[in-house]
């Protein structure tokens, strides 16, 4: 068969890669802190072997860095919600006991008394996790403090519980774990914390961010693959047609 | 088949529970001492298409991967102990707990349950229940020639006897804390069990240990905040339409091919 065919193909398959990430981000619009990744870079690679060098193929390749463009944020009044500012990332422990970053900003207290978020994951203080008595009321200052008050005792001054692991990340760029925690493109800082960069790094209590899909970009992208797709059915058609042809043309009469 | 199409459809089974969840809260909306729930989603594992570090050629690296989503999926549904608003009924049995802290009842297989609803009631033998029937722990027991009852802040319960007999002490209301609030399940009838998530729970006076304090004669009512709800069901509505949306992109490339080829 011509290699025609092949070129289209290779197309297909590899914007099959980009249509799974643009629904992935439609799927997660709804996700607390959730980060959309930068396009999927596709490269064009040139194809040797006979004939004129007319073949140029489609191929994907890797380039997850986490967008960390604001989502929207809303206004829960719950003192447990943070939503992050800026670059701002949160640093949490991963299930592997790696240092990781989130944007989430949903925390809770576990059973055994350590802030973590709703996704489970362990919240780092900068001094090791952070222990929460029982019946404190929580409130978290926008540098990240976390101070504990008996609610029955205005006397005595909030206690600084421990302070969150706050990070700049403006100049840090970041990608994507397995588990959909970021961590540092940097090899030297890959699953360890990184050094803040110049913006403060801040938080507003009582909100939490949501997803940064921005919905009308996703469904315009996934219209344009969509029609891009069909170029690439109808080309493989016509390509079968010229076969067809070809093969007529040479079959022996009967 | 298509990847997108199995993605889109983890957005839209998320997004119907988070509608169920809207629902319910909804339905509660006047439902005593009833805490709204939310539905909290986590994105899916990432498939790993092109490893970060890979070799491009003899000098250099792909500097990062390339990781590709799988969709989304409710985690769990997370209830908010935010206060409701206290509503005066003047009725001498209602308390409303401000602040932290859960009532003890006595469910009928010997175990405890918890929960906000301060609704109570005397039963035939004199004894504090709640709207259920469920007697209080510990347990309080009304004198028959008790005129008044009234509740302190800290949970002294006195009577004011009969016939000049003075007013009696005749019992202490307990509140109940949990290290972790949200990790309480809900097993219906207004009531809360502890799980290992919750943690035990620790039993106080009112205004001790950081529990909260009680006030006769009002009501918690629910926390759930219609205005909030609503545009809740905005947002799932159109995160719905636009998942759906996806399959039937998805769906039309599909059909495309299987008519041309």
């Amino acid at each position: 068969m011509d290699r025609l065919v092949f070129t289209s193909l290779g197309s297909i398959t590899n914007q099959t890669h980009v249509r799974a990430q643009i629904t992935n981000n439609l799927a997660n619009v709804s996700t607390v802190g959730f980060k959309q990744s930068f396009a999927v870079a596709s490269q064009s690679v040139d194809v040797q072997g006979e004939g004129f060098a007319t073949r140029t193929s489609l191929e994907t390749v890797g380039q997850d860095v986490i967008n960390l463009q604001p989502g929207v944020t809303n206004r829960t009044g719950r003192a447990m919600d943070i939503a992050l500012q800026d670059s701002t990332v949160l640093g949490v422990q991963g299930n592997d006991g790696d240092i990781a970053f989130t944007r989430r900003g949903d925390l809770r207290v576990s059973p055994l008394g350590l802030i973590e978020n709703s996704a489970g994951h362990l919240i780092l203080g900068e001094n090791g996790p952070i222990n929460v008595p029982p019946g404190q009321l929580l409130t978290i200052s926008p540098d990240g403090s976390v101070f504990g008050a008996l609610p029955g005792d205005p006397a005595i001054p909030p206690v600084l519980l421990g302070t969150l692991v706050l990070r700049d990340a403006s100049e840090m760029p970041l990608t994507r774990r397995a588990d959909g925690l970021f961590e540092p493109i940097d090899e030297q800082f890959r699953g360890a914390d990184f050094p803040t960069g110049p913006m403060p790094a801040s938080l507003v209590s009582g909100s939490l961010e949501g997803s940064n899909v921005n919905p009308i970009e996703a469904m315009v992208q996934l219209m344009d693959f969509s029609r891009s797709y069909e170029s690439q059915i109808k080309m493989i058609k016509e390509i079968k047609g010229i076969d067809e042809n070809g093969a007529s043309m040479m079959r022996v009469p009967a | 088949m298509d990847a997108s199409l199995w993605i889109a459809k983890t957005g839209l089974t998320a997004q119907q529970t988070r509608m169920q969840v809207i629902s319910n809260n909804l339905a509660n909306v006047n439902t005593t001492g009833f805490k709204k729930d939310r539905a909290v989603f986590e994105d899916l594992l990432y498939q790993n298409i092109v490893t970060a570090g890979g070799q491009t050629d003899a000098e250099s690296q792909t500097p990062t991967g390339l990781m590709l989503g799988t969709g989304t999926r409710v985690v769990a549904t997370e209830k908010l102990h935010g206060q409701g608003n206290i509503i005066n009924t003047e009725n001498a049995l209602d308390v409303a707990v401000t602040g932290d802290g859960f009532l003890a009842v006595q469910q009928a297989d010997g175990t405890i349950a918890y929960t906000r609803d301060g609704s109570m009631k005397m039963d035939a033998q004199g004894q504090l229940v709640t709207a259920g029937g469920q007697a209080l722990v510990p347990a309080i027991q009304i004198p028959e020639n008790a005129t008044s009852v009234t509740i302190g802040r800290d949970g002294t319960v006195t009577a004011e006897l009969a016939n000049g007999g003075g007013a009696a002490q005749i019992g202490q209301i307990q509140l109940s804390i949990f290290v972790n609030n949200s990790g309480l399940q809900p097993v219906g009838r207004n009531l809360l069990k502890p799980t290992e998530a919750s943690g035990a729970a620790i039993v106080s006076i009112p205004g001790e240990g950081g529990s909260g304090m009680l006030m006769q004669g009002s009501l918690e009512a629910s926390n759930v905040n219609v205005v909030e709800e609503m545009v809740n069901m905005i947002e799932t509505q159109r995160a719905y339409e636009i998942n759906s949306k996806a399959i039937s992109a998805a769906d039309g490339m599909l059909r495309f091919l299987n008519n041309n080829l």
